[in-house]
């Protein structure tokens, strides 16, 4: 019995020397980093990709300051840099009246980015000709004065409106710029993915999801004969476009100034290129 | 080693019991978390949190629409999987020969295995995109849906636990019945099933349980909107959301009110599901005081 017990002492011992090592090591890295700035992001799940990429290639570029990113959401960005919890705050949407009457005016904004809405049909309505709508047709949809496609010339079906859940910085570009408060939408889903579902596997739906969701399954609508692309979102023809945005407290200094210059830098657009939006530049 | 064997035995046995309290002191936190974030609600909204005046974000916030949601969704399950469940839980347990028996009952058992999400995939893939041509529906995505989905998933247990129940049921009273000349079903009927319902009570229960509680399943076919359809028992409109699947769509981008609101849903769904847990225990300790004396 002495020995086996001894042998199994034996064991522990070995794993608390390794453990203990492997602490040294781990306190040791720690100390040596210690001038290093962190920075945080925090905030929209649209900008999240992108911030992500941008942080990985800035880390790797610089010893010295360490870029963390976190979602939640652009109201949850837009609070956090108010409060001081996240050096920068990404937003899919302005910041509100409301936003600034509760924090006070200490936003600087700074976009990084340019997404289009794109409003898509499954691809039933679009092969039977809808392939154009205006603004007012969209709210007509939305607030459920229109609820049968033969009013946009389409077949006599009933329309399967599709819209994001509240809190969406795409649902507030879209409400924004279509000009709705509330609507009567059939179904709120909370993703671009699920909009794009609910739509491509319907022969009567309409929603609206960010440029990189349109398919072959799911086309899109032209807005006001505007077809939706970089280029006419970029030219301000395209109407629900809206900007990326990441917001400082006050003007950027320092690390933050320094990586916010990398992101609206030719390195960091490329990458939001990468991730499906369209450049500032 | 050196330690005498009584202190040793000590030792293990408190060490023990910190573990099991471990798990105690975590259902203790979790409750008084979930109350504590649902309070600023309660104390906001008062009884007005059960109406249906919702608006995510500047409130009220009303969660009738997801209760009643919840409710009718649970309904419907209920009523795809208790007949089949009880019925099949009869053949397993009755009727079946005992090499299909060996068969089924591990099969039906691996149903309950099954990830949630993958009958939220199938549901979405499937069941959605069968629905509407079939009922000429606005679109799949429906209480109906819903109902279909959590139907099968409460199945094994129901399954399961009526077919222990019933197999609980001494060999003896059924050779009585028998021998007095009851065929096969009149002793099902009149002695299986009665002497069982507590049993059989308790794993629809359970069911019930695990039906309301499902999230991620029912939440991919629902149209997930804070409204009651109208009529309320249209099962076929895409309208209407239940509570798990509002909290899990808003908690992303809810803040403020909006997160204690559906903390408050969490709570109605806590306590909805303890009763239901609670209940179901009880009605089985009673099956077992019934045969431990007979």
């Amino acid at each position: 019995m002495n020995g086996i017990e001894n042998r199994k002492f034996g064991k522990a011992g070995v794993l608390l020397i390794v453990g203990i090592a492997l602490g040294a090591v781990f306190l040791t890295g720690c100390i040596g980093q210690k001038d290093t700035t962190t920075i945080s992001i925090k905030g929209s799940s649209t900008v999240l990709p992108v911030a992500e990429t941008c942080a990985e290639e800035f880390n790797k570029l610089h010893d010295d300051i360490k870029v963390t990113v976190a979602g939640g959401g652009s109201s949850l960005g837009i609070k956090s840099v108010a409060t001081g919890s996240a050096n920068i705050g990404s937003a899919s949407r302005e910041v509100k009246q409301s936003e600034i009457d509760q924090y006070g005016n200490i936003f600087v904004d700074h976009k990084i980015a340019l997404d289009g809405v794109a409003v898509i049909v499954s691809k039933a309505i679009h092969d039977a000709g809808v392939t154009d709508i205006t603004l007012d047709q969209l709210k007509g949809i939305y607030d459920g004065s229109i609820s049968n496609w033969q009013t946009l010339g389409g077949p006599d079906e009933e329309i399967f409106v599709n819209e994001r859940e509240e809190g969406s910085g795409t649902r507030d570009t879209f409400m924004d710029i279509v000009d709705l408060d509330e609507t009567a939408a059939d179904k709120a889903n909370s993703a671009n993915s699920q909009v794009k579902q609910a739509v491509g596997g319907s022969n009567k739906a309409i929603g609206y999801v960010g440029l990189g969701y349109v398919s072959d399954q799911t086309p899109a609508l032209k807005i006001n004969g505007v077809e939706p692309s970089a280029a006419t979102i970029k030219d301000e023809s395209y109407p629900i476009s809206r900007s990326l945005h990441m917001y400082t407290k006050g003007e950027a200094t320092g690390a933050v100034k320094e990586f916010l210059d990398f992101v609206m830098g030719s390195e960091g657009q490329a990458l939001v290129e990468e991730e499906g939006f369209i450049s500032i530049l | 080693m050196l330690l005498s064997r009584t202190l040793k035995e000590e030792l293990i046995k408190y060490l023990f019991f910190c573990v099991a309290a471990v798990s105690i002191f975590i259902i203790f936190f979790i409750f008084f978390f979930l109350f504590q974030e649902a309070l600023p609600a309660f104390q906001e909204m008062g009884w007005g949190i059960f109406s249906t005046k919702w608006n995510a974000s500047n409130g009220p916030y009303g969660i009738g629409a997801a209760i009643f949601g919840t409710l009718i969704v649970t309904l419907g399950a209920m009523l795809i999987a208790i007949p089949l469940g009880i019925l099949g839980a009869i053949f397993l347990s009755e009727l079946a020969p005992h090499r299909l028996r060996i068969i089924l009952k591990p099969i039906i058992e691996l149903l309950a295995g099954v990830p949630s999400i993958v009958y939220g995939f199938i549901g979405i893939v499937l069941i959605v995109r069968y629905l509407q041509p079939s009922f000429d529906m606005l679109s799949g995505y429906s209480f109906l849906a819903g109902s279909l989905i959590l139907g099968v998933m409460a199945l094994p247990i129901i399954i399961s636990m009526s077919d222990d129940a019933m197999k609980a049921v001494p060999r003896s009273y059924k050779e009585a019945s028998l021998a007095l000349g009851a065929t096969k079903w009149e002793t099902i009927k009149k002695v299986t099933i009665p002497s069982s319902i507590s049993g059989i009570s308790a794993a629809v229960v359970l069911g019930i349980g695990r039906a309301i509680g499902e999230t991620m399943a029912v939440s991919l076919v629902l149209g997930n909107v804070m409204k009651i359809p109208l009529p309320p028992w249209d099962m076929f409109e895409t309208t209407g959301t239940t509570l798990t699947s509002l909290i899990v769509n808003d908690m992303g981008e809810a803040t403020g009110l909006h997160v204690n609101a559906l903390f408050a849903g969490a709570v109605i769904l806590f306590v909805i599901v303890a009763i239901m847990s609670i209940s179901s225990n009880i009605l089985q300790e009673r099956v077992e005081k019934k045969f431990r004396g007979g």
